[in-house]
Parts: C-alpha cells; structure tokens; sequence
C-alpha cells in the first residue's frame, strides 16, 4: 500500500485537525475580552442595539485618548456625561451634571446639580470639574485648543464654577461648546496616573503614560451605563441602577439594561440588520428609505426630507490659484450647478430645498436668516446667468467651447474631488461637474481615497473639492461654520496644513466680521451681523454650498422597541439617544410587546 | 564528506527558500510605504473638536510620528523591524493603537483557520470521492454529478458566497448573513454559544466546501477516465484481478496531482479567506488584512502578508520535499546530482 494511504496516517491526520480546532476554540476565546461578566446572552426586549458611531475594533475606553471608543467620544453622555447636552431641535444647552449657567461679560458661571455622583456612589464635585479642564490645559490633549479661549476655571461656591473667558480670543460662542462637549472625569481616577512616578517626566510624556491607560475594564464614570463587555465588532454596555439622574427622570430607569453598538464593515451591512430587525439605531447612510419603512424601519419624518436637515456640505475651491480667484468665476460655478439634481438623485430626498447662503433657514438658525438678503444676493441654479456673469467679466469661449479667461488664456483643466467610496458625495460630485462643463469650464471628477483626499484637502492641494465645514451642529453655529470656511486666523500657504478654511480664503472684512460677532451679546446686533455675513458669503462664494445633510442619520427599527422620539412625537430631538440631550430618550422608550 | 544526493537536495531547497524568505521580509515592509497614504493622517481624520486648529493639529500629528519613529531614516526602521521580527514582535498597530499585531493576529487566526481547514479538507475528500465515482460508474450518476460539479468549479466563489447570503440569509432568513456568533452573545462554554458559532459558520463554509467538491470532483473525474484506459487497467482486467482492486490502483494513481493541489490549497489559505471573510463580515486574518490595507495600518498589513508568505513558503516547502521522496522521476534526477 502507498505510504501515504495508511489507515494511521488518516487517523493522525483527524487528531492533528481536531488539535488545531481545539487550540483554534482556546486561542479565541482568551482573544476575547472577558472580565467577570455573569451573563454571555443578552435578552433581545432589554437591549437596545446601535450603529454607526465605531467602525473598527474598539483600542481603548480612556476619554484622554485622542480617538477612545464609542461611547466615550465627546458629547455620548452614556459613560461620562458633559455639562450640558445640546438640544439640535431647539439650539439650547439642557442640563446634565449642570443645572445652569449664566453669562456674564467675560464669565460664565456654572452651577451643578447637587445630586450628581459617579457611579460608586461617591458625590461628583466642583473639583472633579476643574480638575477636567485643568487636564487638557495642562497637557496637549485633543481638547487642549479649548484653553485658547479660556483664561482660566476656578470655585466660586460649593457647586459653582466660574469660567473666564480669554481676552485675547474672546468667543461667547465656544465656551457653550465647551461645556457641551467635554467629558467629565473623575479626578481620583485619573490623578494618580498623572502624578505617580512622573517627576522626571515632559508634559507629553506624561501624556502619554495616561493615553496608555485603557480603561476598558468598569471604567467610572457619572453617566447611566458603564463598560461591561467588548470584542472586535460589539461594545456592550451595562445600566447602572444607581444612576443619580434617575431624579431628572422620575426616578425611573433608563429602558434598555443593556445597549450594544455592533460594527460592520460598510453601510450595506448596517442597513441589512436594521432591516432584520438586528440593529434598532443606526446613524448611517441608506437608499431609498422609504422602501423599508414596511419593514418597521423608521426616520424622524415619515415624508421627505426624512431626516432633520442640519449641516451643509460644500463644493470649496483652491482660491490661491486662477481661475479662482476671481470672484467672478466663483459666482459663475455657483449658478452652474443643478442643486435640485443632487438633492434628488444624490441625497434620496433627504434634504429641503436649497436656499442661498450659508445659514440655516430653519431651526435654532432662523432668526439669523434673511430671505430678502437672499433674493437679492444668492445663487440659484441658472446656466444662463452663469454665462452672463463670466461673459460681463470678460470671459471668452473657444471653438471647443471652452472658458477662455479675460487674457485670453485658455483655463486649465481642473479637477473635482472627494472621498473614493462615498456614492452619494461622488453623485453630487459628478452632478456639479456636468453642470460646470456645460458652462465651458474643463473639469474632471477624481475620487481618492479618504486619507489622501484628507491630506490633499488639508494642504490646499485641489481645485474643487467637497468637504463640510464644521460636520456637526453645536452652540457656535452658525458662527463656527462662517468661521471654517471663511477665516484667515491661521492663514498658511499651500503645502502646509491648514485645519479650517482649506480653500484658502482670506478677505479682511470677513476676518472682522468673525472677530466681532462672538463679542456681541444683543440679539438685534447679533442678527445683523449674521446678515452682513452672510450677504459677505453670498457675494464672494468663498464656497459653494450644496445640499443641506441631517447631522446624525437617525433611523431605527421598531420591531423590539417602541416610542422612539420622532417629529409626530418630539420629546427628545434625534440625536441617537445618546448624542448631547439626545440621551433623555432612553427613559421613554417601551420594548415591543 | 560527500552528502547524500537527497541531502544536497534539501540543503539547496533550504537555501533558496532562506533567500526567498529575506526577499519577501524585505517587499514587505517596502510595499506599504510606498503607497501615497500616511498612517498617521489616517488616525487624524479621525481626530476632531469644535476648538481644534491647524496648530493643535500640528502638535498632536508631530507626536504621533515620533511615537511611531516615523521620523527616523528608513534604513533604521527597515532593521528595527527586522530585529523585532526575528524576536517574533510584529509592532504595534497605527490605527488600532495600542494593540499590538501579534494579539490582533491571534485573534483572527483561530476564525479562519477553522472556517477553512475543514472546508478544504472535506471538500476535497468528497470531491475526490465523488469524481473518481463518476469515473468508474459512469451513467446516471455521471450524467447527474458532471454539470453540477462543472457549474460549482466554474462559479467566482464570492458571486456564490453572495447568491447564499442572498438566498439564505436575506430571503429565507435560514441563517445569519454575517459575523461569526450572535450579537446577543458574549463568548462562553456553553451550547447556546455554540450552537450560534455553528448557524454563523454554515454559510461561509458551504461557499467554500461546496466549490472545491467542483473543483476537485471534475479533476479527479478526467484523472480517473484517463487511468481506466491505461495498459496496465487493461493488463489486470484480462489477468482477472478484481475490480475492488483495480479502482483502488486507479484511484491511487489519479491522485497524486491532487495531493499537489490540496498542498497548494492549505498554503494559500489565509490569503483565500480574503473575499469569503468579507462577504460574510466572518472576523478572520482576511477580513483584517482588508481592513487594514484600508487604513494605512502598516504594520498589521505586514503582519498579515507575512503570515501568507510564510504559509505559501512552507507549503511549497512541503509540496518540494514530499515529491522530492515520492516522485520516482525527481528521485532518478536527483541520483544523476541535476536537482
């Protein structure tokens, strides 16, 4: 018989198999994260599962750490809680661990709820939170740029803190970011790491020790969940019964015991489970959602636009170099465009009418917008008079039909970005490059991948390129987003990183305007100041807005739970049950019966 | 002393795979850097605060690259990367910092070495079976089993792996479409746990069994005809030998190129696993790979490719020296000293 065909060659085949399975089984399960969890299956009517906030493996759970794990990012009030929690519905900050704050001149006092307590039930103080914001002044965190417009934090009562507010940079505008976005931690936690065998240390390094801590076992925080478990693709969190905001809710619970992020690895896996029924919030992009609403799948408007319309994606344009910066072109490419086109075919109907300037017509932003301004000043989508203004400007056409510049040169090609990968950008990409051919300017899409694309964006190496300014919606708008695009503060040439204003812009009007606006304090100034803004953003185009986008895709299935905050039923604005004071939500939702 | 021509033989293979070893040490630390992304801006992009501006930007990317070295000359980080790999220290991730790559990789490895091992094994054993079946009975059996296993064999495996996702995760709602155990779960030693494992397995495993049995039944099924109509079936049919006998020296015969193939098959896959881990979201070293070319994560894609490197080396390796002692025609070459 053949060497190889031995009967007890086969059977040790099936024991070396059996080997490598069982290590396979053994490997795995000391590859997962396990602390001393009683329960491994969570019942479906007591947990809440979410998605979209954490794509890959979570690192690590330290709030310090530049980029920690959901849900310990910024305003997730779920494990710390901030301050305030922003209200995107009514653009007020709601109290947390804060009660109030008042503003006055160049101080804003806080006082806090005098219930508030970390979750091993010892009280959370008024050092807890100067302590937190005495961290990232003293080390160069993610936050520490918040110190610019801080003079300084200090006690002035047993619950009250005073922030003061930086002469140099005064900004009334930040400081309510501020105490909206950071994380409170408590100090006895975090000191000791800071403090022990540290004395020979730089700052940075110390820095570092502390990002080393991972905190991804119980971490304590003040908020109603805590860590319980995690893997590559699952972050389980746990309700803490002994919540001290249970008082702010009748003394009831929080719904869910346990709420559960999942990640997958793109958005079509996402929208599958949520139909499924696997995933009851999801904050990602999904076509046609109206074709899933059968399936009890549900947004906050049950019509278009679907979702609450928040942000403002633009086209921004390499303004250091021709054609842009003639202001003439500028305008001309913003009547080029088919607005309508990338709202129906781009974003699904997920965005109102497009209305000139760069101020929400809606919302928390309205009184600041003015619609006569707007006639007067604004760009709609009108082929003709994009030629007009370039002919009137003293543009040519060639025989190609090509822009010819006012000195006769023929306008080089140029090319219009965005991500590789991100269909709806790429869409809206394509829709105002047709639209931009069709008036004689030579342009080409590129989609690039994100981390050049990002790189590329920040170095003011492109043409045309998509980009939001200020992703988010927050107690500095509409201020902070006139601020990303329009600002000259830290004016740096092509090649070196600018973090705002990518495309460039620099106009000294504009600078003032933006410098003076978050001194004001009376409403009335305040308002006219946004329409001299925002009539100065009309006339120069130093981006061309185009579609208006939800801040967070608010969708959930309504197959295990209920009462989910909708328009019908506003009662918490659609901030993912947990976003700033999105989070109040979760006290009112029933599971399924 | 003079060595043995098989030994000669081996010490040449071990040398040139040494060779080949350091060659695809070096490729692969080369190759990712000279891709146009910087991990570092990748781990920026995700960095974000209502206050941040280009100088904090600046100040927190400047410490990043000095915590990775990113700023020493390239030669040194060749050489450190090398010490460390010899010591069997694959570095630290960027992008899942402070993970190490080691840890990342024991992770994923136990995923898809047990979706695949008994995918390939199995497969290829009923495959085999089933082929030279075919072969020797011909008829129905034939006429039934040659268009199927044409169709599996022919078929892009991730087209197929899609069809079972859509057929009977998303239509029929049999089995989960992705991941590797319930969301409702933690891992434990218990038959609820298990139980999942098994329903999130079957389709990944079906989309892999079920195309090599193809691939290997067609195989096996011409190999097989071919024997049956050598001289020597003919010889021992007309000396009367029995036919339990003659399928044996059939079977034995036809197999030897697929014992190759199964060789071939087992080295290549971690690389394999790539689509199959995608579609199915299963969290094996492919779906890692994938993830981390995405991100720039360097040293997590050396890691990774590593692995795959040394799996094909080894089973090249393997597949040289068992031909080496099998292959009567190697051996007589050997002997005249030309291998």
């Amino acid at each position: 018989m053949h060497p190889l065909f031995k009967e007890n060659d086969t059977s040790s085949r099936i024991v070396s198999l059996v080997t490598i399975l069982v290590t396979a089984c053994a490997l795995f399960m000391a590859g997962c994260s396990s602390g001393d969890q009683d329960v491994t299956r969570f019942p479906r009517n007591q947990t809440l599962y979410v998605g979209g906030f954490q794509w890959g493996p979570p690192t690590t759970f330290n709030p310090l750490d530049g980029i920690p794990a959901w849900p310990m990012t910024g305003n997730m009030n779920l494990v710390y809680e901030t301050l305030f929690g922003y209200n995107q519905l009514t653009g007020q900050l709601e109290g947390i661990i804060g009660k109030e704050y008042r503003l006055e001149d160049t101080s804003l006092y806080v006082t806090l709820n005098e219930n508030a307590a970390w979750q091993d039930g010892t009280p959370l103080t008024v050092d807890d939170v100067i302590y937190t914001f005495q961290i990232h002044k003293n080390y160069n965190t993610h936050l520490h740029s918040h110190w610019k417009y801080l003079d300084g934090i200090r006690k002035t009562g047993d619950n009250e803190i005073e922030f003061i507010l930086s002469k140099e940079n005064y900004n009334r505008f930040i400081v309510l970011d501020i105490i909206s976005v950071t994380p409170i931690i408590p100090k006895k936690v975090f000191e000791p790491l800071e403090t022990k065998g540290t004395e020979d240390m730089s700052s940075d390094q110390i820095l570092t020790k502390i990002r080393k801590f991972r905190n991804d076992s119980l971490p304590l925080g003040s908020g109603p969940y805590t860590l319980y478990a995690y893997s590559d693709r699952k972050i389980v969190l746990k309700r803490v019964d002994s919540y001290w905001g249970n008082v702010l809710y009748e003394a009831r619970q929080a719904a869910p015991t346990y709420i559960i992020h999942l990640s997958f690895t793109d958005n079509d896996k996402f929208n599958l489970a949520l139909q499924q029924g696997d995933l009851d919030i999801s904050q990602t992009f999904c076509p046609q959602i109206w074709n899933k609403f059968n399936k009890g799948v549900k947004t906050w408007y049950p019509e278009q636009p679907y979702y609450v319309p928040a942000i403002i994606p633009c086209l921004l344009m390499g303004m250091t170099k021709a054609p842009f910066d003639d202001v003439a072109f500028r305008r001309a490419c913003a009547h080029a465009i088919d607005y309508e086109k990338i709202k129906i075919v781009a974003m699904y109907g997920y965005s109102p009418d497009l209305q000139p300037g760069f101020i929400l017509p809606f919302g928390a932003e309205k009184p600041y917008y003015s619609t006569e301004d707007a006639e007067k000043y604004g760009a709609a989508f009108n082929t003709q008079k994009a030629r007009e203004i370039l002919k009137e400007a003293g543009y040519s056409w060639g025989e190609d039909s090509l822009l010819i510049d006012p000195s006769g040169n023929k306008i080089r090609t140029l090319n219009a970005t965005c991500p590789s990968g991100w269909t709806d950008w790429e869409t809206t990409v394509k829709i105002a490059v047709t639209g931009l051919r069709d008036i004689g300017v030579d342009v080409r899409e590129r989609f690039l991948e994100y981390p050049i694309w990002d790189k590329n964006l920040k170095n003011g190496l492109f043409d045309f390129t998509m980009r939001t300014p200020h992703p988010e919606l927050s107690p500095s708008c509409p201020w902070i987003r006139f601020e990303k695009v329009m600002s000259s503060r830290h004016w740096a040439p092509v090649g070196q990183v600018m973090y705002e204003n990518e495309g460039r812009y620099k106009n000294a009007a504009a600078d003032s305007l933006l410098l003076a606006l978050p001194e004001l304090s009376d409403d009335a100034a305040i308002k006219e100041a946004y329409h001299e803004l925002n009539r100065l953003f009309m006339q120069e185009m130093p981006a061309i807005p185009l579609m208006y986008r939800p801040w967070h895709f608010y969708q959930f299935s309504t197959k295990h739970w209920e009462n989910f905050p909708t328009s019908d039923d506003p009662y918490a604005p659609p901030q993912c049950l947990m976003v700033g004071a999105g989070v109040k939500a979760l006290w009112q939702l029933d599971p399924q019966k | 002393m003079t060595l043995s021509p098989r030994s000669r033989y081996m010490f040449r293979r071990v040398g040139w795979y040494s060779l080949t070893l350091f060659v695809a040490l070096f490729l692969n630390f080369m190759l990712p850097r000279l891709g146009p992304a910087n991990p570092i801006d990748t781990i920026m992009t995700k960095l974000s605060s209502p206050g941040m501006d280009s100088q904090a930007y600046l100040r927190i990317y400047k410490s990043y690259v000095q915590e990775f070295s990113l700023d020493k000359p390239i030669s040194m980080q060749f050489f450190t990367y090398v010490g460390k790999f010899l010591k069997g220290d694959l570095g630290v991730s960027f992008t899942k910092y402070p993970l190490r790559v080691n840890e990342i990789i024991v992770n994923a490895l136990p995923w898809t070495l047990a979706l695949q091992i008994p995918a390939l094994l199995l497969g290829w054993i009923v495959g085999n079976v089933l082929g030279a079946l075919a072969a020797y009975k011909r008829g129905l059996f034939d006429k039934g089993l040659y268009p199927l296993a044409l169709f599996f064999s022919s078929i892009p495996y991730f087209c197929f792996a899609i069809v079972l996702v859509f057929v009977f995760a998303i239509q029929l709602q049999w089995f989960p479409a992705m991941g590797a155990y319930g969301n409702d779960m933690l891992p434990s030693f218990s038959f609820a746990f298990f139980g999942s494992v098994l329903t999130h397995y079957t389709l990944p495993f079906l989309s892999l069994f079920l195309i090599l049995v193809g691939g290997q039944a067609i195989g096996m099924r011409s190999m097989a005809i071919y024997e049956l109509g050598t001289d020597y079936v003919g010889y021992a049919k007309m000396l009367g030998i029995g036919e339990g006998t003659i399928v044996r020296y059939v079977f034995r015969n036809a197999m030897l190129p697929q014992l190759t193939g199964l060789a071939l098959s087992l080295g290549m896959m971690v690389g394999g696993a790539l689509i199959t881990e995608i579609v199915f979201s299963y969290p094996g070293i492919g779906l890692t790979l994938f993830t981390a070319i995405r991100e720039s994560d360097y040293p997590v894609i050396q890691g990774c490719t590593l692995l795959l490197t040394l799996c094909v080396l080894a089973a090249n390796f393997g597949i040289d020296i068992l031909i080496g002692i099998l292959d009567p025609r190697i051996k007589a070459a050997q002997e005249a000293g030309n291998a």
